[in-house]
């Protein structure tokens, strides 16, 4: 478990606690500290949220004149019957779905992290050459300039690892492009899913690259130059 | 399942399921308060979700769940009012100006700002952040309730916090020491 380990488990809960958060934390009086605020911050949160309520009394909600309990069991069962076929057809829609995607967990995993990212900045102007830097040296990665320019940035956190995950305005229209050192594919991928196009394409020494879409982009095209603008930073020692 | 009687007249239940509502209804209500940064939005989520748990009252099998089963009802019925009335996003500023009082009751100035900070976090940040804190959900239950991954219930919750540290003045600096330097980016 290193320093960013403990700052995500922390920072999303800060009474987490497990022999190896521990361990870090007797070693690293930074990781200490941090948990210390977090904690502290955490409470002050906590009487943020418990705003004052006023009780006053509750009035049980007018119910229609025919409602019996026997009525409810009913349609209880009857929507039992109908919750148990709508999940064996998101089962099988799932297992289609699956299929269509190769190296499906990987294609999958990243369609599901664009889904339900968060983007809570406008997209207009490019973002700052530092801020690619710093993001790209995170996962130890250095990235040339490129062409469409990148309209945002952060590192994200998938499969268990930290990685870079930018957008590209393009003349067509936005592109997700999300670098994953720890992964790899034999050759390109292409895939499908909840309304975006994508590819998985190999990177020597970088593992793989994830671009996709939701408009018309020539997603090969992109693919080529980012891939090519793409390298390794040398290991620093004693990180 | 928790016995009660259906009451037509509207007045209060006296009976232990209009007990448990009446009871936790300013928890409800505080907790919708916190979803849809309105009162009278939070007021009318509550009444819905209160007559949806009273017409499913025979779900609830255990009394020692029903505070969980009942945040759990708000919670989704303050969904479904987005989805019914596409609610259009909220401006932060006239919903701060709007609440100050109430916010500010009982309440310090380093708590309003906090709570003011609270109010200007973005949904997807703030609400699995109200989740945990106030509705004492674990992050596997905020992951399936919002049909997230738990990697990405941890990150928001991580981001909710790295804002509300620039209140106190506290750096999101995630290098412990140096040569590390992979610490996760807060916002762009």
């Amino acid at each position: 478990m290193n320093c960013s380990d403990v700052h995500l488990t922390l920072g999303a809960e800060p009474s987490a606690t497990s022999p190896e958060l521990e361990a870090h934390l007797r070693e690293c009086a930074a990781c200490a500290q941090f948990r210390a605020e977090m904690q502290r911050l955490d409470e002050k949160i906590r009487r943020a949220l418990t705003i004052d309520i006023p009780a006053h009394e509750f009035r049980a909600p007018r119910l229609p004149a025919t409602y019996t309990l026997t009525k409810t069991q009913d349609r209880s069962r009857a929507r039992s019957w109908a919750l148990a076929a709508s999940v064996l057809l998101a089962v099988a829609v799932v297992l289609v779905m699956w299929g269509a995607l190769p190296s499906h967990s990987l294609a999958a995993d990243v369609v599901s992290h664009v889904v339900s990212e968060t983007v809570d900045h406008p997209l207009g102007e490019p973002v700052d050459e530092n801020a690619v830097r710093s993001v790209m040296e995170r996962a130890g990665l250095r990235l040339d300039p490129i062409n469409p320019s990148i309209v945002f940035i952060r590192t994200c956190f998938i499969r268990g690892r930290l990685v870079p995950h930018f957008m590209v305005r393009t003349a067509d229209g936005m592109a997700t492009v999300m670098i994953l050192p720890d992964e790899h594919v034999k050759a390109v991928e292409r895939f499908e899913g909840s309304g975006y196009k994508g590819l998985l394409i190999p990177a020597a020494k970088t593992g793989s690259i994830a671009l996709l879409s939701r408009a018309n982009v020539d997603l090969e095209h992109y693919a080529g130059e980012i891939r090519r603008a793409v390298h390794s930073l040398p290991e620093k020692s004693g990180s | 399942m928790i016995q009660s009687r259906p009451d037509e007249s509207g007045e209060p239940l006296g009976d232990a399921f209009g007990q448990l509502l009446e009871s936790v209804r300013p928890e409800l209500v505080r907790f919708a308060y916190w979803l849809a940064r309105d009162r009278s939005v939070a007021e009318d989520v509550v009444q819905e979700a209160m007559l949806r748990a009273w017409r499913a009252r025979a779900e609830l099998k255990d009394a020692a769940a029903a505070r969980h089963w009942l945040l759990t009802i708000v919670r989704r019925e303050h969904a479904r009012l987005y989805e019914r009335k596409r609610l259009v996003t909220v401006d932060v500023t006239e919903v701060i100006a709007r609440e100050d009082i109430a916010l500010a009751r009982a309440g310090d100035g380093e708590l309003l700002d906090l709570r003011r900070a609270i109010l200007r976090l973005p949904d997807d940040y703030r609400e699995p952040l109200v989740m945990q804190v106030l509705g004492g959900y674990s992050t596997a239950e905020i992951a399936k309730e919002m049909n997230l991954s738990i990697p990405a219930v941890l990150t928001r919750l991580f981001r909710a916090r790295n804002r509300l540290r620039e209140i106190y003045g506290l750096t999101p600096g995630l290098d412990c020491e140096p040569g590390h330097d992979k610490g996760l980016e807060g916002t762009p």
